[in-house]
């Protein structure tokens, strides 16, 4: 990867084996996951305490569809950079919560290290050669106003 | 002389509808006259079938002005479209939302026919209408059912993506805490194997019309993902892939001989380093839907294959599933794997 730096990671996902998974993904990819959050209000006070660089949000969370939620608020009020992944595409917003992008389910590694080069680059690159199915960057207009990780 | 000095007189001397009136008195099907004098239009006749559908007396209806008829909820383009119909003396067929005295209100089609007189100039509209609601009622059931449909097929697509996703999560947890390679290996070849399968539901499902899907957006993506294994330019890859639109249900088989083939040029041809190319091809040939997988790698033969392999018979497997032909070149240097399916009449091309 272009960049060195490790990014520290909150994982927001309420299936355990899924979030297990992604977390030693992460991990291989040279990334530190510094908190595994499995519904929004755990999600909410992990991004206080930990402070992320980044986090990975899933739409369905133990306590129902309040993926968008948590982007948001992790997005405006925390100034973290956020990802959706999700299996339900469908549900993201007009304006995509604040996020910067979505990984579809299932995800590839192809998938997420495009999505962290992404955020690694800070702006969004020409749209390239091949996309990728597994993730789809919003790009700058969506995402005024939210934070780089830096 | 007008006709209606034969017709007997209904107690109204002298009005020149009188016959028409009285044809339409008896009607089963709600009547209305509307006098062709704007702005008002005035009702001027209803007969009995209108006045129980409306649930008015005469006296409430006529003399009133056409509008008086629909409901405040009619949509003003509408109204404006049935008046500038009366303005010009023409005919009119339209759906309204209608008043009934007790407040309900009904959906009424209107079929507005002008009256001319011998002059030519249209002294009256005739107004029939029927209820709709029960048209109507049904159609928003259908409606409601299918929005009901879309969100549990959404749901249902929802539940195998993330169960895919979590049969490859688990078997890749498991390899991760295995010491021995070829134990790794296996169970790794296993996630790929339910990546490829995944890759088709992202991909039908993502695409608008789930019937069908793009050989060339699953080709894509299956490449992009195998080529991970293999460090960046050590292989040339070149992808020549015709956008042919292929039905969904033989999309799992494409997609798991593609994933064989490809990853059997990734993960063979190139040992040490070698350095490559890694050609697929995928379009047409006379009737046939030809796919070509080429390496310039170190053949076929360079090794016996090792105990337990399967990859090679999953692709014979699946050829024959998809009532294909499938074929070994040794290209020396490399190796070309083909297999040739017949091009139903379903598969079309994109564009
Ligand atoms: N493109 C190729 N280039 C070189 N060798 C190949 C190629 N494809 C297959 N082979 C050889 O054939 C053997 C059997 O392949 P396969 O049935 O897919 O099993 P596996 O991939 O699990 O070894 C491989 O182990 C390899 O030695
Ligand atoms: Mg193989």
């Amino acid at each position: 990867m272009s960049s060195e730096k490790r990014l520290r990671i909150l994982v927001v996902e309420d299936e355990i084996l899924i979030a297990l998974e992604l977390e030693s993904l992460l991990q291989d990819l040279g990334h530190d996951v510094v908190g595994v959050a499995t519904s929004s209000a755990e999600a909410l006070a992990l991004g206080q305490e930990v402070k992320p660089d980044l986090a990975f949000v899933d739409i369905h969370l133990a306590d129902g569809p309040t993926g968008v939620d948590v982007a948001r608020q992790l997005a405006a009020r925390q100034g973290v950079t956020v990802l959706f992944m999700t299996a339900n595409a469908k549900r993201i917003p007009e304006d995509f919560g604040g996020a910067w992008g979505v990984i579809a389910k299932p995800y590839t590694e192809r998938g997420v290290r495009e999505a962290l080069s992404y955020v690694m680059a800070g702006k969004p690159r020409e749209p390239q050669e091949e996309r990728t199915v597994t993730f789809l960057p919003f790009g700058v207009t969506a995402r005024e106003g939210s934070p780089q990780a830096s | 002389m007008l006709a209606h000095t034969h017709v007997p007189d209904m107690g109204q001397t002298q009005d020149p509808d009188a016959s028409l009136k009285a044809a339409y008195r008896p009607l089963r099907v709600p009547v209305l006259m509307i006098a062709a004098h704007g702005p008002e239009y005035p009702i001027v006749f209803a007969n009995a079938a209108f006045l129980r559908m409306s649930g008015c007396s005469g006296d409430e209806v006529l003399g009133q002005s056409w509008r008086s008829i629909v409901g405040e909820h009619a949509e003003p383009e509408a109204l404006a479209a049935l008046e500038a119909s009366l303005k010009a003396g023409e005919g009119h067929d339209a759906e309204f939302l209608c008043r009934r005295s007790d407040g309900a209100s009904l959906w009424g089609s209107l079929s507005v026919s002008p009256v001319r007189n011998e002059a030519g100039r249209v002294r009256l509209f005739i107004v029939t209408m029927t209820d709709i609601g029960a048209t109507k009622q049904r159609e928003r059931l259908l409606e409601e059912q299918l929005e009901q449909k879309k969100v549990l097929l959404q749901e249902v697509e929802h539940r195998v993506k993330n169960s895919l996703q979590m049969t490859a999560s688990l078997v890749l947890l498991k390899a991760r805490r295995l010491k021995s390679p070829e134990a790794r290996k296996v169970l790794q070849e296993v996630a790929e194997r339910v990546g490829a399968l995944a890759a088709v539901h992202r991909l039908l499902h993502g695409s608008s019309d789930s019937g069908r899907f793009n050989i060339r957006d699953l080709a894509a993506e299956l490449v992009g993902e195998l080529i991970l294994a293999l460090p960046e330019g050590q292989v040339e890859l070149s992808l020549d892939v015709q956008p042919i639109a292929v039905p969904a249900s033989k999309a799992a088989a494409l997609a798991l001989l593609l994933n064989e083939a490809i990853g059997n040029a990734v993960k063979h041809a190139f040992p040490d380093g070698r350095q490559g190319r890694l050609t697929i091809t995928i379009g047409r040939m006379e009737s046939d839907l030809a796919i070509t997988v080429e390496d310039d790698g170190v053949g076929l033969d360079h090794a016996p294959p090792p105990e337990g392999s399967f990859g090679k018979t999953l692709m014979t497997m699946l050829a024959h599933q998809l009532k294909g032909r499938l074929t070994w070149h040794d290209m020396e240097p490399g190796t070309r794997a083909q297999v040739v399916l017949p091009i139903g009449a379903e598969e079309t091309r994109f564009e």
